[in-house]
């Protein structure tokens, strides 16, 4: 059997005078005539031999279970990949068919490529989304908190977007007084993830940012895509200053939400977080000031009881000293409430200096000095009232003005 | 002026007005602790109240160096 029989190429060959042409004439015309009919299609298949040297490009081998097809895509379309390209990953790829004539192969010029049944920015949201999450980036541990009084908020963000008026106008509302800096970037498009990653460095290098917000409004995926990129992430995670993210609508959750150490689901709510109700926190703080004046009040009704009882009981062990030293104690507490000026305290000090007036009056100290004097039984604190509760031989223990006796009953006398 | 954070001195204030209200310090702690208490309390007000309002926008110039000038409402509506 002759070859010309069965392979139709040779036979237009043998058709064209038989004219015998070179391998490179062959291959190249082999190649002009699949450019012509495999040009600008879409293929479905897996990817294998995945090789990305460090040119750029990226080699690659798609393949379903009948066949293979290399492909290539060069430089600077494969840097422009969002999601990471992986073994075994099914996908679409754009692009024509052509033939390397060196090694006389055809294979795949890719010009796009997409993941099969997910768009290509939802997988390298997702893909980046697991590793960062797995490097410990989203780590609640790592959040700092927002400081309750902030005195110099920065803002990084687009100065001719929604954002920052809404922003500007909640922080306006709730906490008027406050020093805000706005560090403008672009926040979308070419070049947009740099600015912003930049602006949040550069704002850890001033000396007085106590919290800052970084966002944007509401748009689409591409749009917000500044916020899904690495660089962001990074610097976010790197702040030493608080990051709120507050980026479009509460439905788009991104990269800088998660690593943010709060997400603010809109710019408008990212003004909430960053600075308190002043009238809320000045009622707050007027209430504690009550309570701080109240329990002191309490406290010193309680003292006063305490004196109360003294006064009450006749302690008589050792009666001077407790007068004496509870006396010192009031006068020190006077004087010291007249130097603080407050005025419920003022009130209160007046009445416990009345009070020690007539502490003072009671005090068996005075009653002694006129020439009474105080009897016991030896070990009892209590005043013997009557002889009938005596007998004779009893120790008895006697308090004059100026120290006591103790001496032993020898005849009981009837009133 | 010293830094102290809003905060902590807002912390130390309640934790003062709990330590009175339990009742079981003598006089004189309790007398001091008030004391302190004040003084938490006027930190606080200072804090809250002493701020001033001011809007600004950082540029940085070629050399990296900052300045800033002020944000003006009506510049950012124009460019829009």
């Amino acid at each position: 059997m002759d070859a010309a029989d069965t392979l139709p190429l040779f036979r237009n060959i043998a058709k064209s005078k038989n004219k015998i042409l070179t391998i490179s004439e062959l291959t190249r015309r082999i190649r002009s005539s699949l450019e012509q009919e495999f040009f600008n299609l879409w293929v479905v298949g897996e990817i294998s031999n995945l090789k990305k040297p460090s040119s750029g490009h990226i080699y690659l081998t798609l393949k379903d279970t009948g066949a293979q097809l290399q492909a290539v895509m060069f430089r600077p379309l494969a840097s422009r990949i969002k999601f990471e390209v992986k073994d075994g990953m099914e996908v679409l790829a754009f692009g024509s068919v052509t033939v390397y004539e060196p090694r006389g192969q055809y294979q795949l010029i890719i010009e796009s490529i997409e993941p099969k049944g997910i768009g290509a920015l939802q997988l390298a949201f997702l893909q980046l989304k697991e590793k960062l999450g797995k490097e410990g980036l989203f780590d609640p541990a790592h959040k700092k908190p927002l400081p309750l009084l902030p005195r110099k908020i920065a803002i990084v963000t687009s100065l001719t977007g929604a954002a920052i008026k809404d922003i500007l106008n909640v922080i306006n509302r709730r906490f008027p007084r406050v020093e805000i800096v706005i560090y403008p970037v672009k926040v979308q498009g070419e070049g947009a993830a740099l600015e912003i990653a930049q602006a949040i460095y550069d704002l850890n290098t001033l000396p007085d940012i106590d919290v800052m917000i970084v966002g944007r409004g509401g748009g689409s995926l591409e749009d917000l895509w500044a916020f899904n990129e690495e660089v962001v992430a990074r610097s976010i995670y790197a702040s030493k200053i608080p990051v709120i993210s507050a980026v479009g609508h509460e439905i788009d959750v991104t990269i800088s939400d998660l690593v943010a150490d709060k997400r603010a689901l809109t710019p408008t709510e990212a003004g909430e977080l960053v600075v308190p109700r002043y009238d809320l926190l000045k009622d707050s703080l007027e209430k504690i000031k009550t309570r701080l004046a109240q329990a002191l009040y309490n406290k010193i009704l309680l003292i006063k009881n305490q004196l109360l009882r003294v006064k009450n009981s006749f302690a008589f062990k050792r009666p001077f000293d407790k007068v004496v030293m509870l006396r010192q104690k009031l006068d020190e507490f006077v004087q010291r409430l007249a130097t603080m000026g407050k005025h419920a305290v003022e009130l209160e000090r007046e009445r416990l200096a009345g009070f020690a007036n007539r502490l003072d009056s009671v005090s068996p100290l005075k009653v002694l000095g006129r020439g009474y004097s105080i009897t016991t039984r030896e070990n009892d604190v209590r005043p013997i009232k009557s002889a009938e509760t005596i007998t004779v031989g009893t120790q008895v223990k006697t308090r004059f003005f100026r120290g006591g006796v103790v001496s032993s009953v020898i005849e009981i006398l009837k009133s | 002026m010293a830094k102290i954070k809003f905060e902590n001195a807002l912390k130390g204030l309640e934790e003062i007005v709990d330590q009175l209200e339990k009742g079981d310090l003598s006089l004189d702690e309790a007398l001091s602790k008030y004391e302190n208490g004040i003084k938490l309390y006027k930190q606080c007000v200072t804090l809250l109240d002493d701020a001033e309002k001011k809007i600004q926008v950082l540029i940085k110039d070629e050399n990296g160096a900052f300045r800033t000038k002020e944000y003006e409402t009506d510049t950012a509506q124009n460019n829009e």
